[in-house]
């Protein structure tokens, strides 16, 4: 499949799957120190120049942190810019550090499940 | 001036203190309960793997067992392993400045206000027992220290690339929540600008800090030991039985 279909977003389905990690997905927002320590332990931080959108806590708290503070309540647009984030600035290598033990992967990987809910997956074989 | 000192020094200490030790219960409770699940997983046993027998402390041998595993750590075939521990490759030798800064600002976070004579001397007038005292000297240059640790971490948020990316208002917030305890005090010990206010302000500011802790980003005071102890990942202390 190539071409994905226009669908409507439905913030309840994104509601739904925000409430099932809902413990989890709030106290890494609040414990999140905003320490930038997990930086380093990223390869492709380390790798692109220490651009900061590589950041394990970026990827974060601009993918799953943004569904969780609009409530699911996000366009199509921002959809796709945090798929760009969940898919093209995280392999899920799960090497990331974070010195208050927040699971950071697990917050990618739901983020990638709330995608793709809405039919907003990587295209891997795009040309 | 006397009934708003009376007041902040009264019942409003014992409201910040309920609130502080109330919500740090239910935060410990809410961390056993909805943020971590028990392992699931079983955790990967290398070939060879024989399960030890439990030393416990009170049987026959087990102070003595303990006391030879400790030995042992520092034996010469374990030594290179674990020096391993101390190496350049962790945070502290990724980030040295960093690491220690923050280590310091801690130490001297939670240590200054239980040691500081004024604070001992309140406890004393109020409940008869309190904690040893250090030098006022010496509280006021970790007081001074710790100022200047969060000078550091404000330069920090301004000032790096990267941790400006990731900045919001609740972080310079949250920093002045920290080091306000202990800029009014110092201010107040100092006598620089109008001592009742600056006292009044620093009891206010030690009042805020408290109820603050168990509901905002400082809560990682609490998270951080539980997480170490019992979520198992390659830093825990302890066994580590649940997962996130």
């Amino acid at each position: 499949m190539t071409e994905q279909k226009s669908l409507e977003i439905n913030p309840k389905t994104i509601q739904n799957l925000l409430e099932e990690k809902k413990a989890q997905i709030q106290t890494a927002l609040k414990i999140c120190a905003h320490c930038t320590m997990c930086a380093e332990s990223c390869f492709l931080f380390m790798t692109r120049d220490q651009d900061p959108k590589y950041m394990p806590s970026y990827k974060f708290i601009n993918s799953i942190g943004t569904l969780y503070n609009k409530k699911g309540r996000v366009d199509r647009d921002s959809l796709n810019k945090i798929r760009d984030i969940v898919w093209k600035d995280c392999v899920l290598c799960t090497r990331c550090y974070c010195p208050m033990g927040i699971d950071i992967p697990a917050m990618i990987a739901h983020a990638r499940n709330i995608c793709r809910s809405q039919g907003v997956v990587h295209e891997f074989d795009a040309s | 001036m006397h009934q708003i000192y009376q007041f902040v020094g009264g019942p409003l200490v014992w409201f910040s203190l309920i609130v502080f030790i109330a919500g740090t219960i239910h935060q410990i409770h809410r961390f056993f309960t909805e943020f971590s699940q028990k392992k699931a997983t079983p955790i990967y046993k290398p070939p060879g793997f024989k399960k030890q027998p439990p030393i416990g402390w009170f049987s026959k041998n087990a102070i003595q067992t303990r006391l030879a595993m400790i030995k042992d750590w520092f034996s010469k075939e374990n030594r290179t392993r674990n020096m391993a521990m101390f190496r350049a490759t962790n945070v502290f030798g990724i980030h040295p400045v960093m690491s220690w800064t923050t280590l310091i600002f801690h130490v001297c976070l939670v240590i200054t206000p239980l040691y500081v004579l004024a604070h001992n001397i309140l406890l004393d007038e109020a409940l008869g027992t309190c904690f040893f005292s250090w030098s006022e000297t010496l509280t006021d240059g970790m007081t001074f220290v710790l100022l200047v640790c969060g000078a550091y971490f404000l330069y920090r948020r301004l000032f790096v690339r990267r941790v400006r990316a990731i900045t919001t208002l609740y972080d310079y917030v949250m920093l002045l929540i920290a080091v306000a305890p202990f800029l009014t005090g110092f201010l107040a010990y100092h006598q620089i600008y109008d001592y009742q206010t600056m006292v009044i302000l620093h009891i206010l500011a030690g009042e805020l800090m408290l109820i603050t802790i168990p509901y905002t980003k400082f809560a990682h005071m609490i998270y951080f030991f539980l997480q170490r102890f019992f979520v198992a990942n390659e830093y825990s202390f302890g066994k580590g039985d649940r997962r996130w």
